[in-house]
């Protein structure tokens, strides 16, 4: 079939077709004040998709650590297990999710601190704070209570790749005086257990640079 | 059954007519295979790889579901929407899936396989058509990446249409009279296609132009009296442009006002930028012909992968290539006695020259897409590769059959590349994550949000709604008003960052400063979710 004959054959109706699907429907969509479509749209939940679960609020409930623990310190405080993505990038940042449970009302106010450990025991990384982002004292925690405290430990981009330890720990603001560590666990200093895994420090990633059309 | 005797066959069409019909063959039989080749790769890549091809499902899903009828892109009203209605065909025909989606580009991309078989054929004889159609089959990365994504407006639908054009333009130069009544409807044909071809993407523009000035070129002595065949050529654009006319003039002829924003020197973050500054011209030389020609995957210059993952002796043989084909080019058109008529490879380098030139206009300052934008430079290197061989090479077989073989060595390690990375972003695990946690409102990162809303079939709905969720983005990703006013009505909204971006660490110091709490989920090793706010979150900017 010639070349001109194939596309007279192919478009007229292509362009024929889009034009009628186009004009059935009767009125140009809607803009928005940014000058978006928006077509027939209906807005409610049950357009997209199978019907919407009704908010059960699910994600609120603290699901089961990944590596679970019974580290128990003074004042009644558990740590029961903790989060960790083991491999990391330097220049980003690792997520440390513990799951603190208290026996009992604690009797003070303790900040948690999250130390990362080079083969020498010197500090390289650290997050320090009050559990949850400072939105969760202990003063205020009931018993039998699970906690899911998350902190972020920045990880400078000249850190050398490789496996560090990592210890964790509670302690008074004023005094700077640890909780006591009741459980037998390898430790480095006082009070501090070490977590079971390792983080795996691995080199840095490019950043990407995304963008559109 | 009646047969021909070897006398008959004087009656067959003879000439190019006959090698004509003949090209046609091979060329077919080389596109079906790829796009079989195609379709398994695309049901391999999943799911949807970026939030441009996700928008083309989603939209097509409204086109389908909600009786939505776009005339563009969302949020890019210059780009046209016929793309996402025949996806909305296939949804119908074979249900809501990443491999659906890619049907359509994969349609497109057969018939450019197709033309630049027939078009090889026409430049440099039937051994080059066979050639173009397989290095076309099997593209440079920018080919194989932007053709076979479904990108709603570009890529696959850019190349066919373009290439249509050139097939067009040969065709109606080709006519050793005056144009009359036997060539309306193919002049009708160009009319609709140009046309219809600006709609879906103005970059198309660049074949048009080589197309006009190779007609010109060929046909200037006849001018005057082909004018009225123009004139109905000229009455068909309209017509193709038909939904972007329509659009336009209800809506103040925004298209346009994109294109002189664009032209107009305020594109660039920087401000205006002059015609060619120093910056421009190594963006282009250093990562826009390097990705269009082939020695580098556009992809990998936006991630920044280093150079030792293109294959280093290739590279720079691929640039010497075709900077020898252009030379050659050059020399043969100043050698000819007729050097005032075209000649159908002119066709291809001026494409090529008109796809650089084009730059020269443009607001886009270093910090903007170019890669993409030399796709129409990148689809006509088969049909170059194959002249300048056949040109050079023709008698040494071994010699061309290499020369052939080391283009396609480069192009399939770039397509083994893509398909053994497999996507972006392990966008189902996240929904079936989500959906665990009940968490069906989301406010993501744009390469992450829209894939989000096809892979989960919009049973969760995420945008980019929010202010700067997507730290890195250089504009504004919100393309879908609907989601966004889904999301401020949502009473639980989640927060997706990549793990690897800045953003996620930036969220949890302003939440802290807010005092907000949270929890925080490591999510298939390339998410944070962060989800169960004590307070609204909405307000914390990032």
């Amino acid at each position: 079939m010639h070349l001109a004959a194939l596309l007279w054959r192919l478009f007229l109706p292509l362009t024929a077709i889009f034009g009628l699907l186009v004009s059935l429907p009767g009125p140009l969509p809607a803009l928005n004040a940014a000058g978006v479509p928006l077509g027939q749209v209906i807005l409610s939940s049950s357009r997209f998709g199978q019907p919407l679960p009704k908010a059960p609020a699910l994600s609120c409930v603290a699901p089961k650590p990944q590596r679970a623990l019974s580290v128990q310190f003074d004042d009644a405080i558990l740590l029961a297990g903790y989060d960790l993505t083991i491999a990391t990038p330097v220049g980003s940042f690792a997520v440390l999710n513990l799951y603190w449970q208290a026996g009992a009302p604690p009797s003070a106010d303790y900040k948690v601190f999250v130390h990362v450990l080079d083969a020498e025991r010197k500090v390289i990384a650290q997050d320090d704070g009050y559990p949850v982002n400072g939105a969760s004292h202990t003063l205020g925690w009931q018993a039998g209570q699970v906690v899911r405290d998350a902190h972020f430990i920045d990880l400078e981009p000249d850190l050398a790749p490789g496996s560090y330890q990592i210890e964790v720990g509670l302690y008074q603001e004023g005094s700077g005086k640890r909780l006591g560590l009741l459980t037998e666990m390898p430790t480095v200093s006082p009070d501090a257990p070490l977590l079971p895994d390792p983080i795996q420090l691995l080199p840095p990633v490019a950043r990407p640079k995304w963008t559109s059309h | 059954m009646t047969t021909l005797s070897r006398a008959d066959t004087s009656a067959l069409p003879s000439g190019p007519a006959r090698i004509a019909s003949a090209n046609w063959r091979a060329p077919l039989f080389i596109a079906a295979c790829a796009l079989l080749v195609r379709l398994l790769a695309d049901v391999v890549v999943d799911p949807v790889a970026s939030g441009d091809e996700a928008i083309t499902g989603l939209m097509a899903r409204h086109i389908l579901l909600f009786g939505e009828r776009p005339y563009f892109y969302y949020g890019q009203d210059y780009l046209g929407s016929f793309e996402s209605y025949v996806t909305a065909g296939f949804f119908a025909l074979f249900g809501f899936s990443t491999a659906v989606l890619r049907l359509t580009p994969l349609l497109f991309f057969s018939g450019y396989v197709l033309l630049n078989g027939w078009l090889g054929g026409r430049l440099a004889g039937p051994r080059a058509g066979v050639a173009a159609a397989v290095l076309a089959a099997l593209g440079t990365p920018l080919i194989q990446y932007q053709a076979h994504m479904a990108f709603g407006g570009s890529g696959a639908e850019l190349l066919f249409l373009g290439t249509a054009q050139l097939a067009l333009a040969l065709r109606l130069a080709d006519r050793e009279r005056r144009l009359d009544r036997r060539d309306y409807p193919l002049l009708l044909a160009c009319g609709v296609v140009i046309g219809f071809s600006l709609w879906i993407h103005f970059l198309v523009a660049v074949y048009t132009l080589a197309a006009a000035l190779y007609v010109a070129g060929r046909r200037w002595r006849r001018l005057i009296g082909d004018l009225p065949a123009y004139a109905l050529g000229a009455l068909g654009l309209p017509l193709g442009f038909a939904p972007a006319l329509l659009w336009n003039a209800q809506n103040g002829w925004r298209s346009f006002a994109f294109l002189s924003f664009i032209l107009g020197g305020s594109g660039s973050a920087a401000g205006g930028e002059p015609l060619l500054t120093s910056a421009k011209l190594a963006i282009i030389m250093g990562e826009g012909l390097v990705a269009a020609l082939g020695a580098r995957n556009d992809w990998d210059l936006w991630l920044a992968v280093p150079w030792e993952t293109a294959l280093p002796l290739l590279s720079g043989a691929l640039v010497f290539f075709y900077a020898l084909a252009l030379g050659v080019w050059l020399a043969s058109r100043l050698r000819q006695a007729a050097w005032r008529r075209s000649q159908p490879a002119d066709l291809v380098a001026l494409v090529a020259v008109l796809n650089l030139l084009a730059f020269l206009p443009l607001s886009f300052g270093p910090e903007g897409p170019i890669v993409r934008y030399l796709l129409p430079l990148s689809g006509v290197l088969p049909l170059a590769a194959v002249w300048f061989l056949e040109k050079t090479l023709a008698r040494r077989r071994w010699l061309y059959g290499l020369g052939i073989g080391l283009l396609l060595l480069n192009n399939g390690y770039f397509a083994a590349a893509s398909l053994t990375s497999g996507t972006l972003y392990p966008t189902r695990a996240l929904a079936s994550w989500l959906e665990s946690a009940g968490l069906t409102r989301v406010y993501a990162g744009y390469w992450i949000a829209y894939p989000l809303d096809f892979a989960s079939q919009e049973r969760i709905i995420a945008s980019p709604a929010h202010t700067r969720v997507d730290v890195d983005a250089l504009i504004d990703m919100d393309r879908y008003q609907a989601y966004t006013e889904l999301l401020e009505n949502a009473q639980d909204p989640a927060f997706v960052f990549d793990r690897r971006l800045a953003a996620g660490r930036i969220f949890a110091q302003r939440l802290a400063g807010h005092g907000i709490a949270y929890q925080v989920d490591v999510v298939a090793d390339r998410f944070l979710v962060f989800h169960c706010f004590s307070a609204n979150p909405r307000g914390v900017a990032i």
